[in-house]
């Protein structure tokens, strides 16, 4: 019984990592039908900020979780910025080919800092998370309890954004038709902008997280979390925000149960992953809550 | 004749002599570098002509020469070495009954070629139905992740992330070169064929092509075995020139490599796919000392900067969709020299 | 000429996209040689239609026989290799390929060599590729564009870019051809000229023509049978002069341009 409750709670956990992560994917196609290929990279130098910060720096871990998170969302509107605005009207291809090369420009330059390096790091973790609390036979760390709180939080004050604000509503607008939105005066390009600090400030809260429960830092760290994320994204409904929160606590909650009772496929984790996302792109690819497009010929 | 072919009997001729004096005398590091270059130019030919000719975005040529090159060794590798290698689990059945002397070696690549393409129908046939775009490449991707995995975890075959050493190093430029050649040559053909407009057809307006009774779907699917034959017969060649093999050696930064040359030599060019692939092996040997004198991985990081850079201001690459022509040479020798002309009146 | 005397017969066709019908209970019969005309206000579901009968939408019901054949849901490759070719309303043309090359297209299903003739080469290739090429032009020249063979057909002027697209329709060996307002962005004197020019591939072609448009020049100047719908229901049939006096017709375009021959 302890058990099932542990790995709930761990699926729990997990979910809530790969639902914020989801999020920025899902913004960023929804609005621009770009699956951001650098988007799991950007969680992972969420994590190295606050490596830098604390160890290199000295600064308070708060204050160094709160900078990351600023600094991280900031990054995601220069990549925006840079790499892919000019390609706007460019083929789509070629928009994906970028992102790729971007998703490769982060992890390498990563190996490249003297600081970082190819080898792992050790994450600093406040105390807060890495206390144990015990209920009955139920054993868990702060991390298990922080983590979905932190994540409830951002998740409503996201849908908070989303639907109550003006930004949000051009947002939201956009993800519908683009043109019809560039014509009725919405500026585009801030708005765009926008989706991506949000999308990336909430990746970097993910990517601060995940280091308190995984604490080990590492340039491809992000790679198959973002891959996972992305999952969750197609299986809620790409585009769909509540679809990739969604999302994101199933794939959690399956990976960790089926991690906890079925060990000797544990090797095939990643395999399994890729299957399910072929299996959703192919028989179902509005996901759970999307909505079926027809193209107009 | 045409001069057009006469002049290209007389390159390859001059080729088959370069070949046949470099195999013996060049310069072993020299030597290496032109077989990577021919070797990514192979999997590269294959590749354009998925991802440039017909427009269908595929990420997973990885995996195809991973497979090629898993096959390959498996044929080729002595048995003795397979007693060596497999270790913890022992090679399954009927890899460790037999191996294939130098007379074999087409058979191997043949093979991995063929193993790839059996693959490309696995995930082609549902894939390149439904998929579009970018569903497609994430399809295809997730596809060659599937497979390293599999390699990771498929002892008996493959020997895991150990990977396996002492395969016999069989791989020349005859090898190489002849490979890509053969290759090239069939690509360029099938793209100025009534196939080959069809593909292209089918990249600028699916709907269309359609509509005047072309079957896309099979069209896709076959230039998708096509460019899966190159990768896989490339995976081959790689295996059997660096002599080990091990499934990191076909991640996912091989289609990253892939897709620079594409972009390179112009994506739907086949004969600029060749020339980028030579191109792409000498930078990626030049820039070998920036990883050892400055830090390691920088060289990654200055590709990454490049792709990103072709990507925003260099996208048509170096021949566009066009192919090389003599007669390039020639507009460009005439124009060369009326300019010296008019410098020195 | 088939067995029947209807080359097509559209019985009782809907389509619905979700909660949305676009076409309603529309049935139709079209003899060989005939030359019909669909007209009805925008959105009113008539590119639809065609959309049904070429297979790129699969009726919610209904069906569709050509030639005596069944060939509702077919996919679109299959009903053009059965004799049914298209134009579409935004031209959709390969437009980084030459206007021959487009043509050219055409050919390829009908092609018998296969891809190792033509890696080869063979002689059947080479022979086979010749007479495509000489036919190409000749197909071109037929529509008045052989000066424009080797143009990259999205250089050239919109008028010709709508006749290359009606020469690569004919390259198939159609049966029955579908315009999808041919006339669309051309002025009075353009659209007089298209008006001989469908007159005369009809004749030359020989064959049966279903057109969709919205200029009521043309339509009213060479259909002698014009079909009317509006919210994807049929509302009126008739010759020119019934259309424009059928009140129905009338109601339906109110606050549009009003009917002019």
């Amino acid at each position: 019984m302890a058990t099932y409750v542990q790995q709930i709670l761990n699926g729990v956990t997990l979910g809530s990592l790969y639902a914020l992560i989801a999020i920025g994917y899902t913004m960023v196609y929804g609005i621009l039908r770009l699956i951001n290929f650098a988007h799991g990279d950007i969680f992972m130098w969420a994590g190295y900020w606050v490596f830098f910060l604390v160890v290199l720096f000295h600064l308070p871990w708060w204050i160094s979780a709160i900078c990351a998170v600023v600094i991280v969302g900031l990054m995601g509107v220069a990549i925006e910025r840079v790499a892919y605005r000019p390609l706007r009207e460019a083929p789509r291809i070629s928009l994906l080919i970028t992102a790729i090369g971007v998703s490769f420009l982060l992890e390498n330059l990563i190996i490249v800092l003297p600081w970082a390096g190819g080898r792992q790091k050790s994450y600093p973790t406040p105390s807060l998370m890495t206390q144990i609390y015990t209920a009955g036979n139920v054993r868990i760390q702060g991390v298990t309890i922080w983590v979905p709180v932190i994540a409830a939080a951002c998740l409503l004050g996201l849908i908070f954004l989303v639907y109550r604000t003006k930004v949000g509503r051009a947002m939201r607008a956009i993800a519908t038709d683009i043109e019809t939105t560039a014509l009725m005066g919405a500026d585009i390009n801030r708005v765009i902008s926008y989706t991506f600090l949000v999308g990336s400030a909430l990746a970097a809260v993910g990517g601060i997280l995940w280091g308190c429960r995984y604490p080990r830092l590492q340039w491809d760290l992000g790679i198959m979390p973002g891959w996972r994320a992305f999952t969750a994204a197609v299986i809620g409904g790409i585009g769909n925000i509540v679809g990739a929160m969604l999302g994101g606590f199933l794939l959690g909650l399956a990976e960790i149960l089926i991690v906890a009772f079925l060990p000797g496929l544990s090797g095939f984790r990643d395999a399994f992953i890729f299957a399910i996302l072929i299996f959703f792109l192919l028989f179902r690819p509005t996901g759970i809550l999307g909505k079926p497009m027809k193209e107009k010929v | 004749m045409r001069p057009n072919r006469i002049l290209t009997l007389l390159a390859l001729l001059g080729l088959a002599v370069f070949i046949w004096w470099a195999d013996a005398n060049l310069d072993r590091f020299i030597w290496r570098v032109l077989n990577f270059g021919a070797i990514y130019a192979l999997a590269a030919v294959g590749y354009t002509m998925i991802n440039g000719v017909t427009g269908q975005f595929s990420l997973g040529p990885h995996g195809f020469m991973l497979l090629g090159g898993y096959l390959t060794t498996l044929f080729m590798l002595p048995l003795y070495q397979k007693k060596v290698v497999w270790l913890f689990t022992p090679l399954s059945w009927p890899f460790n009954q037999f191996t294939l002397p130098y007379s074999g070696f087409i058979l191997a690549l043949l093979a991995g070629g063929i193993l790839a393409v059996l693959a490309s129908l696995v995930v082609g046939i549902p894939a390149l139905r439904a998929l579009r775009g970018d569903y497609l490449a994430i399809a295809t991707f997730g596809f060659g992740e599937i497979l390293y995995v599999s390699a990771c975890n498929f002892m008996g075959l493959t020997n895991g992330p150990m990977g396996i050493k002492g395969i016999p190093q069989y791989t020349d430029l005859k090898w190489s070169v002849g490979a890509l050649v053969i290759l090239t040559y069939a690509a360029v053909r099938l793209k100025n064929s009534s196939f080959g407009r069809a593909l292209r057809a089918i990249r600028e307006d699916e709907l269309a092509a359609e509509s005047m009774g072309i079957n896309v779907f099979r069209h896709k699917l076959l230039a998708f075995m096509f460019s899966a034959f190159c990768a896989g017969v490339s995976g081959g060649l790689m295996a059997t020139l660096i002599g080990t093999i091990t499934p990191d050696l076909f991640r996912f930064f091989m289609t990253f490599y892939l897709l620079m040359i594409i972009v390179l030599g112009g994506l739907g060019s086949i004969s600029g796919a060749v020339v980028a692939g030579f191109i792409f092996a000498a930078i990626f040997e030049a820039l070998r000392f920036v990883d050892t004198a400055v830090v390691p991985g920088m060289r990654m990081v200055v590709f990454s900067v490049l792709l990103i850079l072709v990507m925003l201001f260099f996208r048509r690459g170096l021949f566009g969709r066009e192919e090389f022509t003599w007669d390039w040479i020639f507009q460009g020798v005439k124009r060369a020299w009326r300019w010296a002309w008019a410098k020195m009146s | 000429m088939g067995e029947n005397e209807l080359i097509l017969s559209l019985q009782n066709l809907t389509m619905k996209f979700g909660g949305l019908v676009a076409v309603r209970d529309f049935s139709m019969d079209i003899s060989y040689g005939e030359l019909v005309g669909l007209i009805g206000p925008n959105g009113a579901g008539k590119t639809t239609i065609f959309n049904m009968i070429t297979g790129h939408y699969t009726p919610t019901a209904g069906k569709v026989i050509f030639e005596g054949r069944d060939i509702t849901g077919l996919p679109p490759w299959q009903v053009a290799r059965l004799g049914i070719a298209r134009t579409f309303q935004n031209i959709r043309l390969c437009r980084e390929m030459t206007a021959l090359e487009n043509v050219l297209i055409s050919f390829h299903p009908r092609v018998r060599s296969t891809v190792f003739d033509a890696i080869l080469p063979t002689p059947r290739y080479l022979r086979e590729e010749r007479k495509m090429r000489e036919r190409g032009m000749e197909l071109l020249s037929a529509v008045g564009l052989e000066k424009w063979a080797n143009f990259r057909a999205g250089a050239l002027p919109y008028g010709l870019q709508r006749r290359v697209e009606i020469a690569r329709a004919l390259a198939t060996s159609p049966k029955l051809l579908l315009l999808d307002e041919p006339a669309a962005g051309m002025n009075p004197a353009e659209a007089a000229d298209l008006m001989g020019f469908i007159r005369k591939i009809r004749e030359t072609f020989n064959l049966t023509i279903f057109l969709i448009e919205h200029v009521m020049q043309v339509v009213m100047g060479i259909c002698p049978r014009i079909r009317v719908i509006d919210f994807g229901v049929s509302i009126a049939e008739g010759t020119p002069e019934e259309i424009k006096n059928n009140p129905k017709v009338i109601e339906a375009y109110l606050g549009e341009e009003a009917l002019r021959a």
